[in-house]
């Protein structure tokens, strides 16, 4: 792997005594996109702020390209990190025009047209240069707001939830644009976002932060498959547990049995996290669960069930499938991944137990 | 598995360190020292009188508390206290009137009742003792009808009152316009609907909610009242005020009226501070009806007559009458060969040192406002509010200060434009500072911060991309200085350089002689140029609601 472009260690940054970043180490490899995802008020922007350099960090330090631009001796002003900054708000500069914007981070004067015309065509508004902002679209100013800061040349692009000002269904062309547009030109990105399925998407790696501590790192899949707490995978959403005691041939729930093992002894009790995808469901005269409501979802069906001992949980199945609230089925864990096991709301190691049986 | 939980450790923590000290940046040196030294020249005339009123000496003192001062107290409270009980009642019916019956010309009667802001105090009493005094217009015409030759005195207490009222209830009208329509109409509907007549609404549901918009607008009244100079001086009636006036122009005693200078501003302060407990109170009850539907207008029926006569009435007596006898001496004078020509040179001279005030007070408010928007702590809170010492401390007490301190200190620098201009710096800076600040507040911070990533320094992010956007703010907040200064009295009369005669003070000294016709074209001229800010606001409010 190649050098990281960004480096924090230990960053702490607190406003009136409550720390908004905590202790934070992570690191950018040179060419990659690292999605930060945090719900509001986790302390992204401050993350984002403080390696732009808009605010000083208390303790830690921050490196862009091996270079410390923060730290206990070193304070280097925003404008000579090299650092991108694409804002929530876009930013544009309202009484420049779209290629006025785009050249103010330019400071070769030569190539400058040139590089202007460049960037334009990348982001494909080459027809709106001479048009000033208030003229544009959400999703032109987006574009803008992007070259802008490719233009500049910088080390590390960083995005501060730029797709939040955006409608449902431009959102999600855009950041398939975005995303397209940093992987051509091999550009380093740091993006924070509060929209999970946003961070996923965008990511090489993704990091989840909350209350100012970074809480797991790794790639979009394992973090969404293996949350690293019981409370991290509640965050990550349509998360249930359910009880499973460990024996010699795995885990029994509730649910059935669970061919994967965990380090504790025999008898020793767990909690299984899974979601509603991973639950089987089928109709059965004789089954011991109830079908309490079906929620219609389009696409699938979401039944609530209760289980014989009283304990509610939910079961995602095809749209074809109808049942009526009060039908009897039985319920059984199907996943096609070892779901992960939390004692005291921590995430134990989990070891598969070949061959998976159903 | 690529999943790495990360625990607290792996990297060596970076142990707590002592907060460091490194050079501030040049732009940050410039801002602090810029500001730090606009807050230093406002508070110089409050620390010099204070000075002053200290080292006064027991005599000073003493005099102070003999039967004058109590006399000069007294004028001054019953002054005030009639002044903003007549406003009060002025302004909360014509508030209800205008916003809330079905008055015909509704809208005209809310432009015409707050045009008297445009006078200023000593225009004002200028016309009232060119009308109604002793040798005035009415007894220009009653002369040759009934031989008179002098009316009986509006000198003193009644005609100091009665000019101040009409002059000053815009203001707790315009406080009042704007709490009936922050009202949610649907609480004197449910109130309504509760079985309760429009009568006891009015009393127990509407009333109660203005009372914070009322005593904001009476503090107001009450305060312009306390600070006013040419009114009373025109009137000859004793307040603080002309009393410091007097002094100075016949005493050396200036110990003893920096004293009490220094009486007046402690009632200036009082009154400012409850005004501002209460606008806190007020802003509290503005919050919670934001969208509403418009009340329903309550019919007059036959009381419409009396209530069109009403506002006639106030009309007539406050714009009608005064544009009257100002048309009058203006083309009495012109027929009696009053040569404008000297008007030329004067009006010179106001616009020289309201262009002046306009660029440098702008130019003072400027790193005060980054400051407190861009960099928001404690100390630039407090220098924030320093800059606004002006707003407790009336024109001729300010002039005093210079003045004393000038003779003293400054002899070179005492009757010349820079001292002037200080003195409009102290009195004005508030509202440059608050017209600055309104600017740049709408600017999202954001906006430097992608110049300062895009390689620019603090300072040329400054001037590329904050200057182009808050220009428009700066430059309505410079034509306010502009024309307040135009206007300003009393510290342009003891401060202007020998022979410096500008529009405010040739009213003044043609009043002072009694030579009216002399008078009016200068005081016209006044009046135009207050009514800009005041027609650029209505149409700025016009294109908003647009």
């Amino acid at each position: 792997m190649s050098q990281p472009a960004v480096i924090c260690r230990a960053l702490t940054k607190s406003f009136n005594a409550t720390a908004a970043v905590h202790a934070v180490d992570l690191s950018v490899p040179e060419g990659q996109i690292l999605a930060i995802l945090g719900p509001s008020g986790s302390g992204k922007t401050t993350l984002l702020r403080l390696i732009a350099g808009f605010e000083e960090p208390d303790h830690g330090e921050i490196r862009i390209n091996d270079q410390p631009v923060a730290s206990a001796a070193v304070f280097v002003p925003p404008e000579r990190r090299r650092v991108g900054m694409v804002f929530q708000s876009h930013a544009l500069f309202p009484h420049l025009t779209v290629a006025d914007n785009v050249a103010f981070g330019i400071r070769d004067e030569h190539d400058r047209h040139q590089r202007v015309a460049h960037f334009l065509e990348l982001v494909g508004l080459e027809k709106l240069a001479a048009r000033y902002p208030h003229e544009l679209s959400g999703g032109e100013s987006q574009r803008v707001a992007l070259a802008r800061a490719l233009a500049a040349e910088p080390v590390v692009v960083l995005l501060d939830e730029p797709f939040s000002n955006l409608d449902a269904e431009l959102r999600v062309r855009m950041r398939e644009e975005v995303r397209l547009i940093l992987k051509e030109t091999g550009t380093t990105a740091l993006f924070v976002t509060h929209d999970q399925e946003e961070a996923l998407f965008m990511g090489d790696r993704m990091a989840v932060l909350r209350a100012g501590r970074l809480e797991q790192e790794g790639t979009p899949e394992a973090v969404y498959s293996n949350p690293a707490s019981r409370s991290l995978a509640e965050f990550l959403g349509h998360a249930e547990f359910i009880a499973g005691v460990v024996t010699d041939a795995g885990l029994e729930t509730e649910l059935g049995r669970l061919a994967q093992r965990v380090d504790l002894p025999p008898g020793s009790v767990v909690e299984v996290g899974f979601r509603a995808d991973d639950v089987a469901l089928a109709a059965d005269e004789a089954g011991e669960a109830e079908v309490l409501a079906r929620i219609f979802r389009g696409g699938t069906t979401l039944y609530r069930v209760k289980l014989p001992s009283g304990k509610i949980v939910h079961s995602m199945q095809a749209h074809t499938l109808t049942l009526e609230p009060g039908s009897r089925v039985r319920l059984w864990l199907e996943p096609h991944h070892p779901l992960p096991c939390y004692a005291e709301g921590k995430a134990l190691r989990i070891h598969e137990m070949a061959p998976r049986r159903h | 598995m690529e999943t790495r939980p990360l625990p607290h450790i792996g990297f060596p923590r970076v142990t707590l360190h002592a907060p460091r000290w490194r050079r501030p940046s040049r732009a940050r040196l410039l801002v602090w020292g810029s500001a730090l030294l606009v807050a230093a020249a406002v508070m110089l005339p409050p620390l010099y009188l204070l000075l002053r009123a200290v080292g006064a000496g027991s005599q000073a003192w003493s005099a102070l508390l003999r039967a004058r001062t109590l006399i000069i107290i007294g004028n001054t409270a019953l002054l005030a206290i009639t002044v903003t009980a007549a406003s009060a009642v002025l302004a909360l019916t014509l508030a209800w009137l205008t916003t809330r019956s079905d008055l015909p010309g509704r809208r005209l009667w809310s432009v015409l009742t707050a045009l008297p802001l445009v006078i200023p105090s000593y225009v004002g009493g200028y016309l009232m003792v060119a009308s109604l005094g002793p040798r005035g217009m009415l007894q220009g015409w009653l002369e040759p009808l009934l031989g008179i030759e002098r009316l009986p005195e509006i000198y003193g207490f009644p005609g100091a009152a009665l000019v101040l009222t009409l002059l000053s209830y815009p203001y707790a009208l315009l406080t009042l316009r704007a709490a009936f329509q922050r009202l949610d109409p649907a609480q004197e509907e449910a109130a309504r609907s509760l079985g309760r007549s429009r009568r006891t609404v009015f009393l127990r549901i509407t009333l109660p909610q203005l009372r914070p918009a009322l005593a904001a607008g009476s503090l107001l009244v009450a305060l312009y009242t306390l600070r006013d100079f040419g009114a009373v001086s025109i009137m000859r009636f004793n307040t603080f005020t002309r009393v410091l006036y007097i002094q100075y122009r016949s005493s050396f005693d200036r110990s003893g009226a920096a004293a009490l200078a220094l009486v007046l501003v402690i009632l200036t302060l009082a009154i400012l501070a409850i005004e501002m407990r209460l606008r806190g109170r007020g802003r509290i009850h503005s919050n919670q009806a934001s969208a509403q539907r418009p009340p329903a207008l309550v019919p007059l029926g036959r009381w419409r007559w009396p209530a069109l006569a009403f506002c006639s009435l106030i009309v007539l007596l406050s714009l009608v009458i005064p544009a009257g006898v100002l048309l009058y001496w203006l083309v009495r004078g012109l027929l009696s060969g009053e040569v404008l020509m000297p008007l030329l040179q004067v009006a010179a001279n106001s616009i020289l040192a309201g262009t002046l005030a306009a660029v440098l007070i702008i130019a003072a408010a400027i790193p005060v406002a980054i400051l407190v928007t861009r960099r928001p702590s404690p100390l630039a809170h407090g220098i924030e509010r320093l800059t606004y010492v002006g707003f407790a401390l009336p024109g001729i007490v300010v002039a005093l200060s210079l003045v004393f301190f000038g003779s003293r200190y400054a002899p070179s620098l005492y009757q010349t434009l820079p001292l002037l201009l200080l003195a409009y710096l102290v009195l004005f800076l508030p509202e440059a500072v608050g017209a600055v600040k309104s600017a740049l507040l709408q600017i999202h911070p954001n906006l430097e911060e992608a110049a300062r990533s895009l390689g620019r320094d603090p300072l040329q992010a400054f001037r590329l991309v904050l200057l182009p956007q808050i220009r428009p703010g700066l430059a309505a907040g410079a034509a306010l200085v502009f024309l307040t200064t135009m206007k300003e009295l009393p510290a342009t009369l003891l401060l202007a350089p020998l022979g410096f005669r500008t529009l405010a003070t040739s009213v003044w000294s043609a009043v002072e002689e009694a030579f009216f016709a002399q008078a009016a074209a200068p005081a016209l001229l006044i009046i135009l140029t207050s009514s800009l800010p005041l027609a650029y606001l209505v149409l700025r409010e016009r294109e908003t609601a647009a």
